[in-house]
């Protein structure tokens, strides 16, 4: 009896298990089973983006500015760390690996994961592909895989103005950091850069757990295929750009080189650039650190963001606005001994022995000091800051992609503001000659040069071919003081004792130097002070109609002429050969 | 006809044709697990060793039971020497010493031990004669002569087989000397061993490994990868399942050893509860099956191995199906008879064929003895 009840209990207590069994399969098929077949259809289903190619930019003459490479970087599917070790090994006899890179490779992969490809080198050269196609077409773990990275052929040339790119933080799922889905940082890289984006086209492919794919026949889907971003035009001459910073040999500064009649800009030049190829892939911190600690500050766009006294350039506004306050004539001059006196202090006038008698274009023409602090003095500054705020000194210009830096312009609420309302006759002398409170940046400059040249009309600056400007401007004026003025700036590049002979031409350019001084706080007046002058050059061509405006800041360029004036002549030089002779109807 | 019905009458025909059904199913089940294969490498397999066993049962049937006696010490004998062999000369596979080769064929010796053991546990047994009563003696025997296969099999190092050898000697010896004071003073022991060494002679690792070993998914890229995609596997297949031939997670690579641990995974993905139903009810069959004749047989050397061996299958099934499932902790234990592997087929039908016989002349024994 006690042997019956014994295999009794037995069988009790494999029917207890069993049912125990039976009872986590109901578990996990009937009440789960939806989950678990939705888990295991992901299980094995991988995405994968595909690059796409961002959008090309093209200079005004269709020449490549910006565009993306084709690259064909290696990766390793394998994920078990012997295997690696022999694979690199393999690879290193047949592409260059330096043993840092493998060690790294081995180091970060210590811990592998299903389904991630291990880098094994970006960008191969021709000769690397054709050798992993011929040694290791078996190999089931090696994978070659396009990218695209960014290449700029004129490095610094356009840098502040094409922009560069920056990582957006996503990392691809299965490939890590890509080059093709890096996001443009500044300047037209980042303004367009919805547009220049591509699409990009996912791939699906059904991996076991190395993360090897394997073929299933029956499961179709369709992959989306990646669409090229768009191309982007600009106006951009990338020829005369690389004339122009290459003749800016031994000054930084900035350069901006316009269309009259149709605001399209041809040049916009910043020096020192940088090589934004460096950012076409992920940069180093050290590197980045040494490029950003430059002494140049490379990253600094001196036709936006540098502000600084105009000096004599804004003598075109105090001449204007003197004959349009009627405060003075063509005809009216001044004596100019080579100071005058201020209350109780001496404005000197630049040159030492004075200019003698002048009237406004000579004024202009030679640019004597004491002529327009006599003149400034005669407007007051309420009168003439309108007249500065009228040729947008101090304010934006929309429609460019770039940050700017506005300015001082000295008008009542500035006075109000920051001198307590103290705005004594001294003031006003200085910045009747572009110096003290009054700083504009290259665009403003530029602006005014471009609003003389074009009889008061302002069409707006844009970038992009094909675009109409939303900033339209007019001032209006007597074109007679127009042509006083005018006379003065073709003096002063075409006449004996004119300031721009340095840019002297054909006879048709026009123009006005400036030397903006910076002075120490502690002392604002000429000659005792800290001086670190900086050239002014603005100019237009041909003045009987003019095509082109011209405004050249240089950085510690002593003084415009000087600095400024062999640029001016080598762009109007290539003006003239490419846009005259060889294309007369490019505008 | 007639005689068809007659031989699915006749009880050890009934444990053969449910023993032979399950290899059959399981041919089935492997037929489709490799990707781009018509038939997969396994099945093919499986059905040589099913031909070769099928010519076994016919061999063993030419046997008397007494001689089945004789032979258990040798056959003991046998595998312990294979099992110091293996420990010699056997080739590693996955981290363990547990094959050897005969004539281009592998062979796994553990799977010979877990039967000789029970066969030579049952000589000894029937034997004691005067001493029958004394539960020291059986507790002895029965500990000495697992421990040594015990050991061989621990310096394989096979955990899942030692563990196995420990639960069959295990249900062996208390069934058939059953005492609550020793067995509580046993389990007594053990914890208080157990504390101590967890305590202080364990380094942090290794307690983690313990800790993930019995919980999983604390590490499901590590050592729970394997129990959550047998999960994934068993739960998809839903109530019918997704078909012969379309077990994607096999398919794909996502259920590793698919073939022997997770074969019931597989079958339940591509049956589903129904599939796995049926395979259920042929294994709760065949093991409880030979149990109801326990009572009607008198010898208790017969007793003993029907005992061993339906506990035999047993353990292999319940742990085998509780691991994939998740109620176990991935310890390779395959399901015998079902997962792919020549020696636990060949010996596992030995099983079965030795509980047929047994079953077939336990009529004859119980007149004339063995």
């Amino acid at each position: 009896m006690a042997r019956s009840t014994q295999s009794n209990i037995s069988i009790l207590i494999i029917s207890i298990f069993f049912l125990i069994g039976l009872f986590k399969l109901f578990h996990l098929q009937i009440f789960n089973g939806e989950k678990y077949k939705n888990i295991s259809k992901n299980n094995f289903l991988r995405e994968a983006t595909v690059p796409s190619a961002r959008g090309i930019i093209y200079d005004r003459n269709g020449t490549k500015i910006s565009y993306s490479k084709p690259i064909v970087s290696l990766y390793i599917k394998s994920n078990s760390i012997e295997n690696l070790k022999i694979l690199l090994e393999n690879l290193k006899n047949t592409i260059v690996i330096s043993e840092n890179r493998i060690k790294n490779i081995l180091q970060s992969n210590s811990k592998v994961s299903v389904s991630k490809r291990i880098l094994v080198k970006k960008d191969l050269s021709i000769n690397e592909i054709f050798e992993i196609e011929t040694n290791f077409s078996n190999n089931q773990n090696l994978e070659l895989m396009n990218d695209y990275l960014r290449v700029y052929p004129y490095k610094e040339v356009g840098s502040h103005f094409i922009g560069h790119l920056t990582s957006d933080d996503k990392k691809d799922k299965i490939y890590g950091s890509l080059f093709w889905n890096r996001k443009g940082a500044i300047g037209i890289e980042s303004d367009k850069n919805s547009v220049l984006s591509g699409v990009e086209g996912s791939k699906f492919f059904f991996v076991n757990s190395l993360g090897n794919e394997v073929n299933v026949i029956d499961e179709k889907l369709t992959p989306t295929y990646p669409q090229k971003g768009q191309d982007v035009h600009t106006t951009i001459d990338i020829e005369l750009q690389k004339l122009i910073y290459e003749s800016m040999e031994s000054f930084n500064g900035g350069v901006l080189v316009t269309s009259i009649e149709t605001g399209e800009v041809l040049a916009i030049v910043s020096k020192p650039g940088f090589d934004p190829n460096l950012f076409s892939k992920p940069i180093s911190k050290n590197q980045w650190k040494k490029l950003k600690n430059s002494k140049d500050n490379l990253f600094l766009n001196r036709v936006f963001y540098v502000t600084n006294p105009p000096g004599s350039i804004i003598k075109i506004i105090t001449g204007l606005a003197g004959l349009e306050e009627k405060k003075v004539t063509k005809d009216t001059k001044f004596y100019c001994p080579g100071y005058t006196k201020v209350g109780n202090k001496r404005f000197r006038c630049w040159l030492k022995g004075g200019h003698g008698n002048v009237n406004l274009s000579k004024a202009l023409t030679t640019s004597c000091d004491v002529y327009f602090y006599k003149l400034g003095l005669l407007l007051g500054i309420d009168k003439y800051s309108n007249w500065l705020d009228k040729f947008g000194v101090g304010k934006n210009i929309s429609g460019l992609p770039y940050i700017q830096k506005k300015g001082t312009i000295p008008n009542r609420r500035f006075i109000e503001k920051s001198l307590n309302g103290n705005f004594y006759n001294g003031d006003m002398a200085n910045v009747s000659i572009g110096q003290g409170y009054i700083t504009l940046n290259v665009l403003q400059a530029h602006k005014i040069i471009s609003l003389i040249a074009n009889k008061g009309k302002f069409t707006g600056f844009n970038i992009y071919k094909n675009v109409k400007n939303n900033e339209i401007d007019e001032i209006k004026f007597n074109q007679e003081n127009l042509i006083i003025i005018e006379q003065g700036l073709v003096g002063a590049i075409n006449d004996r004792g004119g300031t721009g002979f340095f840019a002297r031409d054909d006879g048709k350019l026009a123009g006005k130097t400036g030397t903006a001084q910076i002075i120490s706080k502690e002392s604002r007046l000429y000659g005792k002070g800290k001086f670190k002058n900086h050239g002014w050059f603005s100019a237009y061509y041909p003045y009987n109609n003019p095509k082109i405006a011209i405004t050249v800041f240089a950085e510690n360029g002593e003084s415009g002429g000087k600095a400024g004036g062999p640029i001016i002549k080598k762009i109007v030089s290539f003006y003239k050969q490419q846009y005259i002779q060889d294309n007369a109807n490019k505008f | 006809m007639q005689i068809n019905f007659r031989f699915f009458q006749k009880p050890h025909y009934k444990i053969l044709v449910v023993g032979y059904l399950i290899i059959l199913l399981s041919c089935i089940n492997l037929s489709q697990i490799n990707p781009n294969k018509i038939i997969s490498i396994y099945t093919l397999k499986q059905f040589f060793w099913l031909s070769l066993s099928i010519l076994f049962t016919f061999v063993i049937f030419r046997f008397r039971l007494r001689s089945i006696k004789d032979i258990s010490l040798i056959l003991y004998l046998f595998s312990i020497i294979l099992l110091i062999f293996v420990l010699v000369f056997g080739r590693e596979i996955s981290g363990a010493k547990s094959w050897i080769k005969f004539w281009g064929l592998s062979f796994q010796p553990t799977e010979l031990v877990k039967i000789s053991y029970i066969f030579l546990t049952a000589k000894i047994y029937s034997e004691l004669g005067s001493y029958s009563k004394s539960l020291l003696i059986k507790y002895f025997i029965g500990l000495s002569l697992f421990l040594i296969p015990f050991i061989l099999i621990l310096l394989q190092p096979d955990f899942g087989s030692a563990f196995i050898l420990f639960l069959i000697s295990m249900t062996v010896v208390i069934s058939f000397s059953f005492n609550k004071k020793f067995l509580l003073s046993l389990l007594l022991i053990g914890i208080f061993l157990a504390i101590p060494i967890w305590n202080n002679y364990l380094e942090p690792y290794q307690k983690q490994r313990i800790i993930n070993f019995i919980k999983p998914e604390n590490d499901p890229r590590g050592f729970g990868y394997n129990a959550i995609q047998s999960k994934i596997s068993v739960g998809s297949g839903g109530i019918f399942g997704k078909g012969i031939g379309n077990s994607s997670q096999a398919k794909l690579g996502f259920l590793p050893e698919n073939h022997t641990d997770f074969a019931f995974s597989v079958w339940a993905e591509q049956t589903g509860l129904f599939g796995s139903l049926i395979l259920i009810l042929l294994y709760f069959f065949l093991i409880i099956y030979p149990l109801t004749f326990i009572s009607r047989i008198n010898d208790l050397f017969l007793k003993v191995i029907i005992f061993g061996l339906s506990s035999y299958f047993f353990l292999h099934f319940i742990i085998n199906l509780f691991m994939t499932v998740g109620l176990f902790p991935i310890i390779g234990i395959p399901m015998i008879l079902f997962s792919y592997g020549g020696s636990s087929l060949i010996c596992a039908s030995f099983a079965f064929s030795i509980q047929a016989l047994i079953i077939s002349a336990f009529r004859d024994v119980n007149r004339l003895g063995v």
